[in-house]
C-alpha cells in the first residue's frame, strides 16, 4: 500500500520536473524571437523619439482642425441620395460615402453567405458522401477568398474597374462573404439538433425543418454576426479610400500628401466619430438580440 | 388475430465504432397499449424507438406500420409514414425561440404539400387541431408565449401537445419524463394516459423509472445490452426479474 503511494508520489514529482523542463524550453524559444524580430524591424526607440518633430508638427494640426470641411456651405458639394438632395461638408460628403460602401458591401455579402453557410455547415451535409464532398469544396474556397486581405482586393478591383466606390463595394462584399459564411455556418454548426429531429418525426420534409427548425435557431445570431461583420466593413472601407476605392480614405492621404494638418485632423476626428458611433450602437443591439 | 399496428422484426443497429445498440429485436406493439420498455441507461430503448420512425437507420432487421415495412420508404412516403407516429423527447425538443402555438403547429407540417412547405401557412383545420390539443393538454393560455419561457413539465405538455396535432395511430415516448420532477412526472404520464385511454393512441414509452412504468403500462418489456429480456405484464415484473435487468438488487 505504502510502496503504492510512493510510486505515484515519485510519477507524480517526475512528471512535474517534465513540465518544467517544458515550460523553460518555451520560454526560451518566445524569448529569441522576439530579440530577432526586434533587430529585423529595425525597432528603434531612438528614432521614435529624434523623429517625433514629425509626429508632433501633424498632430498640431489638432490644435485647429478646420471645423470648416465638416459644415455645408452654398459652395460645399451636393450630395445625392436617392431622393434626398443637398449639400453637405467635404469630409460627410466622403464619410457618407463610406457607409455607402459598407452598407451594399455588407448586404450584397450577407446574399451570397447565407446560402453559401448552410453548405458549409458540417451538421447539415455530413451525412453522405456527397455532401462531405461539396462540404469540403465550399469550405475551401471561403479560405481562399478569406485569406486575401481586402486591401487586395479592393487595388484588384480598382485595377481592373478603375477608381471610385464601386470597386470599393466589391472588395468588401468578397470579403464579407468570407467572414460571413464563416461565422453563419459556425452558428449553424451549434444548433441543438433535438428541435432538427423533433420536426423530421412530424413528418417535414428537409425544406420545412430548414425553415421552422433551424431557422428560427439561428437567425438572431446571423444578425448579430452580420451587425458585427459591418462594423468591421466600415474599417475596411474608411481604408479602401486611400487605395481609390470610395471613401473618406482619399481625404486622409490627400491632406497628408499636401502638408494640410488642420484639415487632416478633422478627417481623423470625424472617422473616429463615426466608427465609434457605429462600434456602439451595433454592439448594443447585437448584445439586445442574444 | 388482427394485425399488431407496429411489428419489429430482428431489428439490429450497430453504431459506427461498432456499439451494438440493438441486437435482433423482435416485437409487437398491438394498436391502442400503453407499452412501456425499460431498463438502464444504454440498454437500447432510446435507439429502438428511433429505428422506428427512422430517425436512426436500423443496420438490419424491419419494422412494420400495420403491415407496411417502414425500413424500405424513402422521401414522401417515409414522411406520410412518419406523421402518423408523435415523437415525445426527454428534453422536450421544442424550437425554443418559437412560441407555443408555432410549435404545436409544426405538428402539422407533414400535411402540408406543395409550395406551403416552404412558407409556414397553415390551413384553418391545422389552427384549429392545434388550439384543440393545446387545451387537451390545459396549457392554451400560453399559446402566445415563447417555448423557452416555460417550464420543463410545461414544455412537455406543449410537445405532447405538437405530437397530439399530428393525429397519430401512435406516440413514441423517449424517456418524457426523465427530465421532470416527480410531481411533473406523474401528471405527463396521467396525460399521455388519458391520450392513450380516451383517444385510442397506442403508447410506446421509454422509461426507466421502474414503478411509474408498473403504474401506468398495459404491458412492459425490458431491455438489456440491446436485447429483450422481459415481455409481459407489469404484475409478472417481480425482484428477480429487476435484477436480470439491471443486474443488481434494489430500486432507483
Amino acid at each position: 500500500m505504502s510502496s503504492d503511494l510512493d510510486r505515484l508520489m515519485a510519477e507524480t514529482a517526475q512528471r512535474a520536473r517534465v513540465e518544467r523542463a517544458r515550460n523553460l524550453v518555451i520560454g526560451v524559444v518566445f524569448l529569441a524571437l522576439v530579440v530577432t524580430t526586434y533587430q529585423a524591424t529595425g525597432f528603434s526607440l531612438g528614432d521614435l523619439i529624434t523623429k517625433s518633430s514629425n509626429m508632433t508638427r501633424i498632430l498640431a494640426g489638432f490644435e485647429h482642425p478646420d471645423w470648416s470641411l465638416v459644415v455645408a456651405a452654398p459652395d460645399s458639394p451636393f450630395y445625392e441620395f436617392g431622393p434626398l438632395n443637398v449639400h453637405v461638408g467635404l469630409i460627410p460628403h466622403f464619410a457618407l460615402e463610406t457607409l455607402e460602401v459598407a452598407i451594399l458591401g455588407t448586404t450584397l455579402g450577407a446574399l451570397v453567405a447565407i446560402p453559401l453557410s448552410f453548405v458549409a455547415a458540417g451538421n447539415l451535409m455530413r451525412r453522405n458522401p456527397l455532401g462531405t464532398a461539396i462540404y469540403f469544396l465550399v469550405r475551401t474556397l471561403m479560405s481562399v477568398i478569406r485569406a486575401v486581405p481586402t486591401l487586395f482586393w479592393g487595388i484588384l478591383f480598382v485595377t481592373s474597374i478603375g477608381l471610385g466606390a464601386f470597386p470599393g463595394v466589391m472588395a468588401v462584399s468578397l470579403f464579407s462573404v468570407g467572414l460571413m459564411s464563416k461565422l453563419f455556418s459556425e452558428a449553424i454548426e451549434a444548433i441543438d439538433w433535438g428541435q432538427v429531429e423533433a420536426l423530421t418525426a412530424t413528418g417535414a420534409n428537409p425544406v420545412q425543418v430548414l425553415v421552422n427548425g433551424v431557422g428560427p435557431q439561428v437567425l438572431p445570431y446571423m444578425i448579430a454576426h452580420l451587425l458585427y461583420t459591418f462594423e468591421v466593413n466600415v474599417h475596411s472601407a474608411t481604408i479602401l479610400g486611400i487605395i481609390g476605392g470610395g471613401g473618406i480614405g482619399f481625404l486622409f492621404l490627400q491632406y497628408i500628401e499636401q502638408f494640410q494638418y488642420a484639415q487632416e485632423a478633422m478627417v481623423i476626428i470625424v472617422v473616429i466619430a463615426m466608427t465609434m458611433a457605429i462600434d456602439y450602437s451595433s454592439a448594443t443591439i447585437r448584445r439586445r438580440i442574444i | 388475430m388482427p394485425l399488431p399496428l407496429v411489428r419489429v422484426e430482428g431489428l439490429t443497429k450497430v453504431f459506427r465504432g461498432g456499439t451494438r445498440a440493438l441486437d435482433s429485436v423482435t416485437l409487437e406493439v398491438p394498436k391502442g397499449e400503453f407499452l412501456c420498455v425499460i431498463g438502464p441507461s444504454g440498454s437500447g430503448k432510446s435507439t429502438l424507438l428511433r429505428c422506428i420512425n427512422r430517425l436512426i437507420d436500423p443496420t438490419a432487421g424491419r419494422v412494420f406500420l400495420e403491415g407496411v415495412d417502414l425500413t424500405r420508404l424513402r422521401g414522401g412516403d417515409l414522411r406520410r409514414a412518419r406523421r402518423r407516429m408523435g415523437m415525445i423527447f426527454q428534453q422536450f425538443n421544442l424550437v425554443r425561440r418559437s412560441s407555443v402555438l408555432k410549435n404545436v403547429l409544426t405538428g402539422r407540417l407533414g400535411y402540408q404539400q406543395g409550395w406551403r412547405t416552404v412558407l409556414p401557412a397553415y390551413t384553418a383545420t391545422d389552427r384549429l387541431l392545434a388550439w384543440n390539443s393545446l387545451n387537451r393538454l390545459e396549457i392554451a393560455e400560453k399559446a402566445g408565449v415563447r417555448a423557452d419561457n416555460l417550464s420543463g413539465g410545461q414544455q412537455q405538455r406543449v410537445a405532447i401537445a405538437r405530437a397530439l396535432a399530428q393525429e397519430p395511430e401512435i406516440m413514441l415516448a423517449d424517456e418524457p419524463i426523465a427530465s421532470l420532477d416527480p410531481e411533473t412526472a406523474v401528471v405527463v404520464l396521467d396525460y399521455l394516459r388519458d391520450i392513450n385511454r380516451s383517444d385510442g393512441i397506442t403508447l410506446l414509452c421509454s422509461i426507466h423509472h421502474y414503478e411509474l412504468a408498473k403504474r401506468y403500462a398495459d404491458r412492459i418489456v425490458a431491455m438489456r445490452r440491446g436485447q429483450l429480456v422481459y415481455d409481459g405484464p407489469p404484475d409478472k415484473l417481480d425482484e428477480a426479474a429487476y435484477r436480470a435487468i439491471y443486474g443488481r438488487l434494489g430500486r432507483e
